[in-house]
């Protein structure tokens, strides 16, 4: 067996309390899980760790912080209040059990998107993200600048936390957003990302890239190649975790497909992660539906980690 | 790469392997009570894979009960190597390409399946030892004209035997030729000369060669299963794969990786596998490779009701390899 030179680690999302999650993973050859919870107690959290381990497998980040209690947490005095101590004790507690990243993601972007689906290869069932245009009526009528001020004063009272903790807040970037009119959404640009960055700058906070939202969101502005967006990203060190995601443009939309439906994209993103240093875990977002397929994608995800594994033998 | 799944006519696996890419289908159809494949059936099938722009070119295998009594030797060979001819020109008729066929007379032999692969996955095993010990339970395809489970009731030297093959051959391999149809023997797994005083013929690369040279023709060549040429004792598949591609004898392929070799082999997941599944598709480019090559088993995965989660990972991990390795080579190019 060849020896996987590539420091970029093959990870899954899963909940750790499903074993036979833990066990698929085991199989498929996958070390690196990402956590999907069912509750963020100090109890939840400390048994999801060790069921992970105890399948020899590690427990690399959780997903995402819930996006109600985001929801609450960016409202602000007095009523997010409560709710950000509520995030900093998770904070405190994933540091005790050195579960080492966290991601949060703009609610926003979840209660809004427009999203429905259209056919893939071979009868699969395709995610489509319509990109809305301006009229659209968000219920959210924040401007720009107040959902900055929202982000930042969150910001402001868990990026600390963190850092004492030693847990590392990965902003979980969302294909969704393109379905928010554009005076409605921010963390939508490079120059928005870097913002995210000085508004809360520390090597505790980073990125959990979505692939095609890099190609289809980022990319898509002027003088902005993928690997550069790559580079820029990693030589400051802010990723902390890649979803491999194949997105398309089409019918004013944008698609999911298979990843090898993109394969030149995609090549050339491990490439350009890999000589940039990259060496933290790559999972992949579910396919489109296949037929038959459970809920979670199994069969699709297994797809997935087999491409993705053999673009890595070969990259390496 | 021409990369395949082997499949039935349901729709359910038709859509499975569209949903993964692929564009080429191998297929078996079942044994005729009247001996050979029929016109009719060959053309429905063809049409039914057509229909999902699937390629079927490929029949695996030619079912054991119509040419049993050949390889044993038994009276009324004649009729099914006519039989057999009949399958072949029929397949030439509806554009069927190649026909694989294997000559093991017990079948396919393992000795295990024991959950003891990654993630404890449920690896079959072949033990040479086991198998001398219990061999009736090491028989493990059904054989015979019967469907049941063909005990030897005489011993055949590896002569007999060849002579079968030779007998076979020269008789069916003119007809292919005619027909434009290629023969693609499946080599003997376990790979072992000889199993319950039953000789088996094509376990080493010599014994692919002499069944190569013993009819020299176009249509005369081997349904290359990777995984059984890499458990053959001392064997390495890169070399085999150059010997055999560089005649153009390579009709068929199977991707499959297996860990060890006789006396004591596992199969295993591709990527975890003794070959480097990189440097043989870079072998398989390199020799001018160009027939289908169809992804074989591996461990089953936790929850997998129709074996797709194991074939969608396996599908994935070659394309995967096929699709850097075509551009990475562009790249290069340029």
């Amino acid at each position: 067996m060849p020896k996987e030179q590539i420091d970029m680690h093959l990870a899954l999302t899963l909940n750790p309390f499903i074993d036979s999650d833990l066990q698929y993973a085991q199989q498929l050859g996958v070390h690196m899980i990402v956590g999907d919870l069912p509750a963020w107690d100090f109890d939840t959290l400390a048994s999801a760790r060790n069921r992970v381990e105890k399948s020899g497998l590690t427990l690399c980040a959780l997903e995402c912080l819930p996006s109600a209690m985001v929801t609450d947490a960016l409202l602000g005095q007095p009523e997010g209040e409560g709710v950000i101590d509520q995030i900093c004790q998770i904070i405190t507690d994933m540091g005790a059990l050195c579960i080492p990243t966290l991601g949060y993601r703009w609610p926003v972007a979840d209660e809004c998107h427009d999203m429905d689906t259209i056919p893939g290869r071979g009868e699969s069932i395709s995610r489509n993200y319509k990109i809305l245009d301006a009229t659209y009526d968000a219920s959210d009528n924040r401007t720009r600048e107040e959902s900055w001020q929202a982000l930042a004063f969150f910001l402001q009272r868990v990026v600390p936390i963190a850092v004492t903790s030693g847990v590392r807040l990965a902003y979980h970037t969302d294909i969704s957003l393109v379905s928010l009119p554009e005076s409605n959404r921010i963390l939508d640009s490079v120059a928005e990302l870097d913002r995210l960055f000085q508004v809360a700058d520390s090597p505790y906070h980073g990125l959990d890239l979505d692939q095609g939202f890099l190609t289809q969101v980022l990319a898509k502005q002027v003088a902005h190649k993928p690997e550069q967006i790559i580079r820029h990203y990693c030589q400051g060190r802010r990723i902390f975790a890649i979803r491999m995601h194949s997105l398309r443009r089409k019918n004013g939309g944008v698609v999911e497909t298979f990843l090898d439906e993109n394969k030149v994209e995609i090549i050339s993103a491990l490439q350009a992660y890999q000589a940039a240093g990259y060496a933290e875990s790559l999972r992949p977002i579910p396919s489109p539906a296949m037929a038959d397929d459970t809920e979670w994608r199994h069969k699709g995800q297994a797809y997935s980690i087999g491409y993705l594994r053999g673009l890595l033998q070969v990259i390496s | 790469m021409k990369i395949a799944l082997h499949l039935d006519t349901v729709q359910r696996d038709v859509l499975f392997a569209r949903q993964l890419g692929l564009q080429y289908v191998v297929s078996a159809l079942p044994a005729n009570p009247k001996g050979y494949l029929e016109l009719d059936d060959l053309l429905r099938t063809r049409e039914f894979f057509a229909n999902y722009d699937l390629v079927f070119d490929v029949i695996e295998n030619l079912p054991t009960p119509h040419y049993y009594k050949v390889m044993f030797g038994l009276p009324g060979r004649d009729a099914q190597i006519e039989n057999v001819c009949m399958t072949i020109r029929n397949m030439g008729k509806a554009g069927i390409s190649v026909l694989q066929y294997q000559w093991m007379l017990l079948g396919g032999l393992r000795t295990e399946y024991c959950p003891v692969g990654r993630g404890g996955s449920r690896v079959s095993r072949f033990d040479w030892e086991v198998a001398k010990r219990s061999p009736i339970a090491a028989l493990d395809w059904r054989q015979g004209p019967d469907g049941l489970i063909h005990t030897p009731d005489r011993d055949l030297s590896a002569e007999q035997v060849w002579d079968n093959l030779t007998y076979f051959l020269k008789r069916v391999v003119p007809v292919a030729e005619e027909a434009g149809v290629k023969l693609a023997a499946h080599p003997d797994d376990a790979p072992i000369p000889s199993f319950m005083g039953v000789a088996r013929i094509l376990y080493s690369l010599a014994g692919l060669q002499h069944l190569i040279d013993i009819v020299p023709s176009p249509c005369n060549g081997l349904g290359f299963c990777q995984g059984t040429i890499a458990c053959m004792a001392g064997v390495d598949v890169i070399s085999a794969i150059h010997q055999f591609g560089c005649q153009n004898k390579i009709f068929f392929a199977h991707f499959r990786n297996p860990r060890g070799q006789v006396p004591v082999f596992e199969e295993v997941f591709p990527d975890e596998g003794d070959s480097d599944m990189l440097a043989v598709i870079r072998a398989y480019r390199e020799v001018g490779f160009d027939g289908v090559i169809r992804v074989d088993h591996a461990p089953a995965v936790v929850g997998d009701t129709h074996n797709e989660r194991t074939f969608g990972y396996q599908v994935g991990y070659f394309k995967g390899l096929v699709d850097a390795v075509d551009i990475l080579d562009a790249q290069g190019a340029n």
